[in-house]
């Protein structure tokens, strides 16, 4: 168990090293940002020189990949190149704004996918099963901006109910953590419908039938813990793709995180912002790929006991 | 001679018998007419065993499961009754299942929870049907397994399945089931799954159990051997219909339906090796000149280590030795686990073998990649046991069998030649348009020789082929292995289990445990007069259905070894009856005997002494 931990760690490592260094070529490589930031006709060649030099963009490459990691070990990302602000102090402030949505919505895609699976799996093939996986398919295929927009459309324009976005109370959640709750519920009731139909095909569950136990103990304790063994390697993995779903429903709603964040700094191609977004994603992802394995290995003796 | 009728005396002595099935049928919800199981009646005496025996599709499994209400959701109980002491049962059997009657099934380590540990499972089990919890549950749950001649009963309670081999799995299984005390234990395929000598244990378990708790059996099986040795009245079922019930010596001595008859004739020990040597007088399959002729396989000091997760070594072949003689069939046989399938992939180089080497026809055998590679595939092939798994399901079988002849650029006229594959393995020229999935099992198995002959090649290695077949199938299939060897001057090794089936289709044979042959000789001097003590077992394992043949058996004690803890000295020390000190530090190396015989074992009786054996090959 401890080998497998260490190997699981390591890989995960590694992983995060290669993202490292392939987010600073790849920014590097799409051209120089003081260009696409000052109009270069009219602004003085000085002035132009003082912004590269503010930002090391004048070191050579090298130079600057050997300050780029030392900033990541000391926490510091450089300064924002649009308002000159410290890059881990903004991005800080918007964690646990982007949080508060994706908390929320993983709790309501469990509460939509897990029951809404299951439901459709033990009554396979009657009028519930193909309800449920109409709507999982029409939730999944919906795409997040149009279902957004006639929310909005619906509840904050013709019924006024809801605000149409922002961020504050408990009603500005609801649209957002709906919209993405939906799409993401969507996949994991079809994921959890092919796992327990899996596991209720099983010899283990013929046998526990056989030896008198009721339906729900069986449920309980035959078919669920089996079903989760996969299902947990999938919302594990939604909860690292939670983050990257969250950019067009933050811009929709106008939801000040993380996503909106990204979504602007793009646009204004903030180099330091847009680099320390994309380490921090990719460390979610990672940290979520390796919490999947860890998990997997916890709930499988097979893994568990052999190490 | 009279034959009492099926209404008669023989199966309703009793007043009202324990179990009774009337009038079953069992169809599709969704298509009732077609009967999966039509109008089965069935009688178990009190305390008796009650056979079903049957191909796949007899709906022999279907019928043991309706007695329980546990048939598959697409399928319904549309007509019958089962009773217990003539009580009708009622839907869903509550307070039935594993209280009155208890199951076990084919597969243990699948029919167990994977993630519950054994003591919870039998403490569940206990406090379900009898009310106890806690240290009293516990100390049921070890009387249980104790019952079942676990060893070491207690320390078992905090494994989990895959901790334990098939055979503790199903013993654990077996406890599961006394755990509510039941009455009837229904057994389906209680033995398949498993190695032959764990199948005598077994066996001889559930008679112990019988004679010590009055308990009633009703035994489904494929395997007349399995059927002949634990139950005393048995039915033949095939295609959803009881064709002949009667005492089981009766049924196996005088079998009345053509159908029981031609069942019993199929099984390998009675299959006449006469009527295959006359099949072989068919004129040689017209090969293309540049075939050439056999060509032999020598195998030196082949070693195969693997090392799992880097820390436990795996010796999963130990110094083989061998030589194959051009035209030969050399069987293989053990246990699972006892190395002859990595032994066959060796020999095809689908594998490296981590010492020693391999020469086919004097030649190394190459298994690098490249056009040396591509030449050497022409030259052996391998089938293996699952037809359907090897066959590419969205080509028709045609198709496949060209795409090698091209592949290989055997012939122009591919077509032609692809018709006289299939004609050499007994298909028709109809099944080259079919896909595997519309093939029986048999013709799948046919369709893969045909397309493995398609290369001409001159050394098959046949993995398990057979065992995944029906027994008439089976019959089958063994004979036209035989029959191809010939006509297409095959050399072979025959790797299986059952050492009944290689005893048929062999010249020699190998026998193997836990990466070493043990002894090898002439396949009948092996079959009737073993001299290694494993061989013995493995043959008394065989279960016979002639009443005359059966007799005491020496049954192995212990569980196929695990190749991961290789013990000191003779590897088969531990489970032998004739194990002396010298066993336990000195591995026998294999001794010439009589015969062309060769035995590993320090007990034998060297006739030759010292000759090391490959020096005499």
């Amino acid at each position: 168990m401890i080998r497998f931990i260490f190997i699981r760690t390591i890989r995960a490592i590694l992983t995060a090293l290669t993202v490292v260094t392939t987010t600073f070529v790849v920014l590097r490589v799409t051209g120089d940002p003081v260009q696409s930031l000052l109009p270069v006709e009219t602004t003085p060649p000085e002035i132009i020189e003082l912004y590269r030099r503010m930002w090391n963009l004048d070191q050579p490459l090298w130079q600057q990949y050997v300050g780029y990691w030392q900033g990541i070990f000391h926490g510091t990302m450089g300064r924002s190149f649009v308002d000159g602000r410290d890059v881990v102090g903004i991005i800080a402030e918007r964690i646990p704004i982007t949080l508060e949505l994706m908390g929320w919505t993983f709790v309501a895609m469990l509460a939509i996918g897990l029951p809404a699976g299951i439901a459709a799996a033990l009554n396979r093939g009657s009028w519930i099963d193909r309800l449920v996986m109409a709507a999982a398919v029409a939730g999944h295929a919906l795409p997040g901006y149009v279902m957004g927009i006639l929310m909005i459309w619906l509840f904050a324009v013709e019924l006024r109910w809801l605000p149409s976005s922002g961020y504050g109370t408990p009603q500005h959640l609801i649209m957002p953590v709906i919209t993405l709750a939906t799409a993401y519920g969507a996949v994991i009731a079809r994921f959890t419908r092919a796992a327990v139909l899996e596991v209720l095909g099983q010899p283990h569950v013929l046998a526990a039938r056989s030896q008198g136990w009721a339906g729900h103990t069986i449920m309980r304790r035959e078919v669920l813990p089996n079903a989760a063994i996969p299902l947990v390697t999938i919302i594990g993995l939604f909860l690292g793709g939670l983050i990257g779903g969250s950019v067009i429903v933050e811009w929709i709603f106008a939801w000040p995180g993380i996503g909106r964040l990204l979504v602007t700094s793009v646009a204004g191609r903030d180099l330091a912002i847009v680099q320390a977004l994309v380490l921090l994603f990719s460390a979610t992802m990672i940290f979520a790929n390796l919490m999947v394995d860890l998990a997997y290995a916890f709930l499988n003796p097979a893994i568990r006991v052999r190490g | 001679m009279q034959i009492p009728t099926l209404s008669s005396a023989a199966l309703t002595a009793a007043d009202t018998p324990q179990l009774s099935i009337e009038g079953l049928s069992v169809a599709h919800r969704s298509a009732p007419q077609t009967q999966q199981v039509s109008d089965v009646s069935l009688i178990l005496p009190a305390g008796g065993a009650l056979g079903i025996v049957g191909e796949s599709g007899s709906g022999k499994s279907l019928t043991c499961l309706s007695i329980m209400d546990l048939l598959p959701g697409a399928l319904k109980q549309s007509a019958g009754v089962v009773r217990l002491h003539g009580k009708p049962l009622a839907p869903g059997r509550k307070g039935i299942r594993g209280r009155r009657i208890a199951m076990i099934f084919q597969d243990p380590g699948a029919t167990m929870n994977p993630l519950r540990r054994i003591g919870p499972f039998l403490s569940g089990l206990v406090k379900l049907h009898r009310g106890l919890t806690g240290a009293a549950a516990e100390a049921e749950a070890v009387r249980l397994l104790d019952s079942v001649r676990m060893p070491a009963a207690r320390a078992r309670l905090r494994a989990y399945p895959h901790e334990l081999s098939g055979g503790q799995n199903q013993r654990v299984m077996i406890a599961g089931a006394l755990a509510g005390d039941p009455e009837i234990l229904l057994a389906d395929e209680p033995t398949t799954a498993l190695d032959v000598t764990t199948q005598a244990q077994i066996l001889d378990l559930l008679a112990e159990l019988r004679a010590e708790r009055g308990m009633g059996l009703v035994l489904v099986s494929h395997d007349f051997g399995v059927i002949a040795e634990a139950a005393d009245h048995v039915a033949v079922m095939r295609a959803g219909r009881v064709v002949e019930k009667a005492p089981a010596d009766r049924l196996f001595s005088f079998p009345q339906h053509p159908y029981t008859a031609s069942l019993l004739a199929s099984i390998p020990p009675e299959l006449g090796r006469a009527s295959a040597l006359t099949s072989r007088k068919n004129p040689p399959c017209n090969r293309p000149s540049n075939a050439t002729k056999a060509i032999g396989l020598k195998a030196r000091g082949l070693s195969r280590l693997f090392e799992a997760r880097g820390r436990v070594r795996v010796h999963a072949l130990n110094g083989i030795d061998l030589t194959v003689q051009p035209g030969e069939m050399l069987g293989v046989v053990g246990e699972s686990g006892c190395g002859k399938s990595t032994f066959g992939r060796l020999l095809v180089g689908l594998d490296k073998p981590s010492s020693g080497d391999i020469r086919a026809g004097g030649k190394p055998l190459v298994i690098e990649d490249g056009e040396a590679f591509r030449n050497s595939r022409r030259q052996l092939q391998m089938v293996w046991q699952d037809p359907l798994s090897v066959l590419n399901p969205r080509l028709s079988i045609g198709h496949q069998i060209i795409e090698v002849l091209q592949t290989h650029r055997i012939t122009d006229d591919t077509q032609s030649r692809m018709l006289e594959l299939l004609q050499a393995v007994n298909l028709k020229a109809e099944h080259a348009s079919r896909y595997a999935h519309q093939l029986s099992g048999g013709q799948r198995q046919r369709a893969v020789i045909a397309r493995a002959l398609a290369v001409e090649p001159q050394i098959v290695v046949f993995d398990e082929p057979v065992s995944a077949l029906d027994l008439s199938v089976q019959a089958q299939v063994i004979e036209m292995i035989a029959d191809i060897r010939d006509r297409f001057n095959l050399t072979g090794i025959f790797i299986s289990h059952d050492i009944r089936v290689v005893r048929y289709v062999s010249d020699r044979i190998a026998v193997m445990y836990l990466g070493r042959i043990v002894e090898i000789g002439p396949a009948d001097d092996i079959y009737h007069a073993p001299k290694h003590p494993y061989t013995q077992a493995l043959l008394s394992a065989v279960l016979s259905t002639d009443p005359k043949r059966r007799k005491s058996r020496s049954i192995l004690r212990g569980d196929p070894p695990d190749p991961a803890q290789m013990p000191s000295g003779c590897p088969f020390h531990p489970r032998c009856p004739r194990a002396a000190a010298r066993c336990r530090v000195e591995t026998p190396a294999l001794q010439a005997g009589a015969d062309s015989r060769f035995t590993a074992c320090h007990a034998v009786d060297v006739e030759t002494s010292g000759r090391h054996w490959e020096a005499a090959a």
